[in-house]
């Protein structure tokens, strides 16, 4: 099975879901339905029903957009054998919260599942890992659309489905760079400039050599069944039916990683006046210097000294030459973390490779409203990120980015500091900012992200959300 | 210097897979007890020799269990071995009573338990060590040294920063030696002779070796050479042995592709067997991930007939010199995370087991493998099989590891719990002593402005 290595065509992105291609940047609107199965019968029928309306990633936008995952739980509640099960990968079958998956991820503390809104491994939650089954997702161009769009919808659900809980993340385009070209998260920084281009999905045409290098990825990375980063099919779930519905039901599927991440905001403005005060920098350095790049999105790599809006839109970068020592972008600063580019190994090459072993498609969006311009103290209304991470190998792909180079207090030579942005579970955190005639080193980093709630999903193909539909 | 060395104790277990069963849950919580300081354990914090142990129980192709007591310790492991014997001898006796030949009640004197113990011992094969010279002690020194300086640097009323950037590792120095227990920082740390000039061995034996080839060309070519017909005859031999074993490898392979084709248990192909195998990997995973560090044990059949058998012992006795001889700063083939791993050959020739204490994530790990050291890998394991089936390769090292998926599946169904582990320095990597050592070494060196900016910035 995973010896035939094929390459996507026309047909392929007719029946892939159309958020590995796209973020749906137009839908202003969108909603997360979570979802239990009521009746597995009538589950399966609307499946084979909603199949008709699951967006592709073929065509041009239209006015709404759904699409549809599934847990291991929802997979086993529609009537899946625990051998056809077995088929899928350990990650997705345990589960984002399961024991030793946590520990990996660094979820503890406040971060632990144990107090997740959603997904979690509490006892008594209301909606704990195993009770969730489904997530649907849509997207709308306004408000009175996703109304519309959601009341539909949910009238199609009853009877088959609960909803167990909404995901509202923020309309688009929410608030942006003063040019207006980038959407700028929580915490008050350009979002969204690196990229994945899929290959053979057309993202990919008329971009430069170098870009190609950097940003071009096999689509077998994220959709499985085509030739991944090692020239080889990741292996595909298989139902134990006869035919392309069975041997081939994981072909043109992928995984959907969702995270609910809660950033405190006012949190991070203290601290950074606090601690830029305590070694005699600018609150703007140290923040920059945190997360990789300043406000405006413009590279640290590229602006070292400060912020340059012409430079805002710029990933055509390495660390390898310009960077080597952190002088300019520290090590640990979020974004060479979560993206090392071509730097991890002496030849930047062979570099550039490893780190594309290693990526993710991002489809977040902000929720909850921003934070008052200035303030310092927390106005008790929960904002963050509904982190969205589209990949066909979670263990290689997200597990790995957050385990080895996020959370790791060892990323490549470093000691004892995880990603001061995102990754300090515990608090107390420190950071390393190489400088001259030796690097500072911010401390007390306190924990500015939450994880909240999260799931892992398996996103089938349209043809296999038929198989499921027709299944009894 | 004591070299670092290593043991592999191979106990057969008397009993089933209940027996082994009991024996790994008695190992995690001895070793639990260990790493919490609460109970009682085996004591291994206490050595001062040791860098890293573990007990982890396995089934032979035999069908017997057996119990792998592994060390990696500095200087001779007999020493070791009686310590531990002398200050830990109850529970050792409650883990060792559970294998067969393990002396009665009363017949268990400090000599005769070490007896025992060398009896199953079979050394440590082909060994691999991160950093030769990284005692116990001087890793230590040498990171509390570090965590002084850092300080240092931190502390604003030290004043080593109110200077000029070329006077700051003086200045730190200076406040450094100002303590009478870091007096050893003063001198660079010692370098064994074979990380100083095993490279150079190894070129000027390459040189010798390839300038005889030169001369049998020339010989065998040349006109009138009244060593020709002999320089000929030896050539022939050379390539006609080369092709023979070349011809008897392409049918070793051609046939563990037919195999892989036809076995029954691997259709529809080798997913279903690792499917299979998936539930048992929670035990192994469930040990994983607690610290920066991380320990396997993987444990696979020799594939048999006299072909393999000869071909894993030439690849493993070749990966042991270059490891003794060129390999020995920190990096295996480009993998920069290995403290100590070791390839044995288990008691009885039938199986191939793997140990290795190393940095980060299984899943990093394997991938360093993969992406920077395919061939050795592949090399090495292709000679063997599990449930899974190492995949097809070519000319004994290509393809094989390279198929990932497939690698990590043979790779991980050869798993067992690593199910008692102890590491001396926990929080450190191999990167992490490396530039600790550089720091100690350099601290007082006369530098160039160059090789002064370097050092500052490993702080």
């Amino acid at each position: 099975v995973s010896s035939a290595v094929a390459r996507p065509d026309a047909a392929t992105w007719a029946d892939v879901q159309g958020l590995v291609v796209s973020g749906y940047a137009s839908m202003h609107e969108a909603r997360l339905l979570l979802l239990a199965v009521d009746d597995p019968v009538a589950a399966r029928r609307w499946i084979g029903d909603v199949a008709g309306r699951v967006t592709d990633a073929s065509g041009p936008e239209a006015r709404r957009c759904v699409n549809l995952g599934f847990t291991a739980a929802g997979l086993r509640a529609l009537g899946l054998t625990d051998r056809e099960l077995a088929t899928f990968p350990a990650p997705f079958t345990e589960g984002i919260s399961a024991e030793q998956r946590r520990r990996a991820l660094g979820d503890d503390g406040p971060s632990h599942p144990e107090n997740w809104a959603w997904g979690g491994t509490a006892p008594d939650a209301a909606i704990g890992a195993d009770r969730i089954h489904a997530v649907l997702l849509l997207y709308a161009r306004d408000a009175a659309t996703i109304d519309e769009v959601v009341a539909e919808e949910t009238a199609l659900l009853a009877g088959s489905w609960t909803i167990l809980h909404t995901e509202r993340p923020e309309p688009l385009p929410g608030a942006l760079t003063p040019d207006g070209k980038l959407g700028v998260e929580h915490f008050g920084f350009a979002d969204g400039i690196s990229r994945v281009l899929v290959r053979d999905s057309g993202q990919e045409d008329g971009v430069g050599w170098a870009e190609t290098q950097r940003s071009v990825i096999e689509a077998g990375e994220f959709v499985l069944g085509y030739a991944n980063g090692y020239a080889k099919c990741t292996p595909w779930p298989r139902l134990d039916a006869s035919g392309p519905g069975g041997e081939r039901f994981g072909v043109n599927g992928t995984f959907l990683v969702v995270r609910k991440l809660a950033q405190d905001v006012a949190g991070f403005r203290r601290w950074t006046t606090a601690e830029a005060a305590r070694v005699e920098r600018d609150p703007e350095w140290l923040a920059a210097k945190v997360v990789g790049r300043w406000r405006s999105g413009a590279p640290l790599a590229l602006a070292p000294d400060a912020d340059d809006p012409d430079l805002a839109l710029a990933n055509e970068f390495g660390f390898a030459d310009i960077d080597p020592d952190g002088m300019r972008c520290p090590f640990g600063a979020h974004i060479r973390r979560t993206n090392p580019r071509d730097w991890l190994l002496d030849d930047p090459v062979e570099a550039q490779k490893i780190t594309n072993l290693h990526r993710l498609i991002r489809r977040g969006r902000v929720y909850g409203p921003g934070l008052a311009e200035g303030a310092i103290e927390d106005d008790g209304i929960e904002r963050g990120l509904l982190f969205l991470a589209v990949n066909g190998n979670i263990e290689r792909q997200f597990e790995f980015v957050q385990h080895s180079w996020v959370v790791n207090p060892t990323f490549h030579g470093l000691a004892g500091e995880s990603d001061p942005l995102i990754a300090n579970a515990a608090g107390g955190g420190t950071f390393r900012v190489p400088a001259d005639p030796v690097r500072q080193r911010a401390e007390g980093i306190p924990s500015f992200v939450t994880v909240r709630a999260g799931a892992y999903f398996f996103l089938p193909g349209i043809a296999a959300l038929r198989t499921l539909g027709a299944r009894s | 210097v004591n070299a670092q060395r290593g043991f592999t104790i191979f106990s057969p277990i008397e009993g089933s897979a209940a027996e082994a069963d009991a024996l790994h849950r008695l190992l995690v919580e001895l070793g639990d007890a260990d790493a919490s300081g609460e109970g009682t354990g085996l004591g291994l914090p206490a050595f001062g020799d040791l860098h890293f142990a573990s007990m982890s129980v396995v089934p032979l192709s035999s069908g017997v269990w057996h119990l792998v007591f592994e060390g990696n310790v500095d200087g001779d492991p007999d020493t070791f071995l009686r310590q531990l014997v002398t200050t830990s001898a109850p529970v050792l006796h409650t883990i060792y009573e559970r294998c067969a030949d393990f002396p009665a009640p009363g017949r268990r004197s400090t000599d005769a338990v070490l007896a025992y113990l060398a009896r199953h011992d079979i050394g440590s094969g082909s060994f691999y060590v991160g950093l030769p010279g990284f005692s116990v002690a001087k890793t230590r020194q040498e990171r509390d040294l570090r965590a002084a300086i850092e300080e240092i640097v931190d502390d604003p009323d030290s004043g080593v920063l109110d200077g000029a950037a070329a006077e700051v590792r003086a200045a730190i120095a200076r406040v450094v030696l100002d303590q009478p227990d870091m007096r050893w920082a003063e001198t660079p740390g010692p370098r064994p002779f074979l990380v100083r000039r095993g490279r150079v061995l190894v070129a000027a034996v390459g040189a010798l070796v390839g300038l005889r080839v030169v001369r049998i060309l020339a010989q065998a070519f040349g006109r009138r050479n009244p060593a020709r017909r002999r320089a000929r005859r030896s050539l022939l031999a050379l390539l006609g042995l080369g092709g023979v074993v070349a011809a008897l490898l392409r049918r070793e392979e051609r046939g563990d592709d037919r195999r892989d084709a036809e076995h029954p248990e691997r259709q529809p192909d080798w997913q279903a067997a690792y499917d299979a195998w998936n539930t048992h990997l929670g035990r192994v995973r469930a040990l994983e991930d607690r610290q920066v560090q991380n320990h396997m044990i993987s444990v696979v059949a020799i594939k048999p007939g006299p072909f393999r058998a000869v071909a894993l012992r030439v690849v493993l006795s070749a990966i042991h010199a270059v490891a003794i001889l060129w390999e020995n700063r920190g990096q295996l083939g480009g993998i920069s995370s290995i403290h100590f791993a070791r390839w044995v050959i288990a008691p009885g020739g039938k199986d191939l087991v793997f140990l290795s204490n190393f940095d980060g994530s299984w899943e990093s790990y394997l991938d360093e493998f993969i992406d920077r050291a395919s061939f050795g890998l592949t090399a090495v394991w292709s000679n063997s099989d599990d449930v899974v089936g190492f995949p097809s390769t070519r000319w004994l090292v290509t393809r094989g590891a390279r198929d990932e998926a497939r690698f990590k599946a043979f790779a991980r169904s050869s798993m067992w719990p690593s199910s008692l582990w102890y590491s001396a320095y926990p929080s450190l990597t191999v990167a992490n002593m490396i530039d600790n050592a550089a720091i100690r070494d350099d601290l007082c060196r006369t530098l160039d402005a160059a090789d002064d900016e370097t050092w500052r910035r490993r702080l």
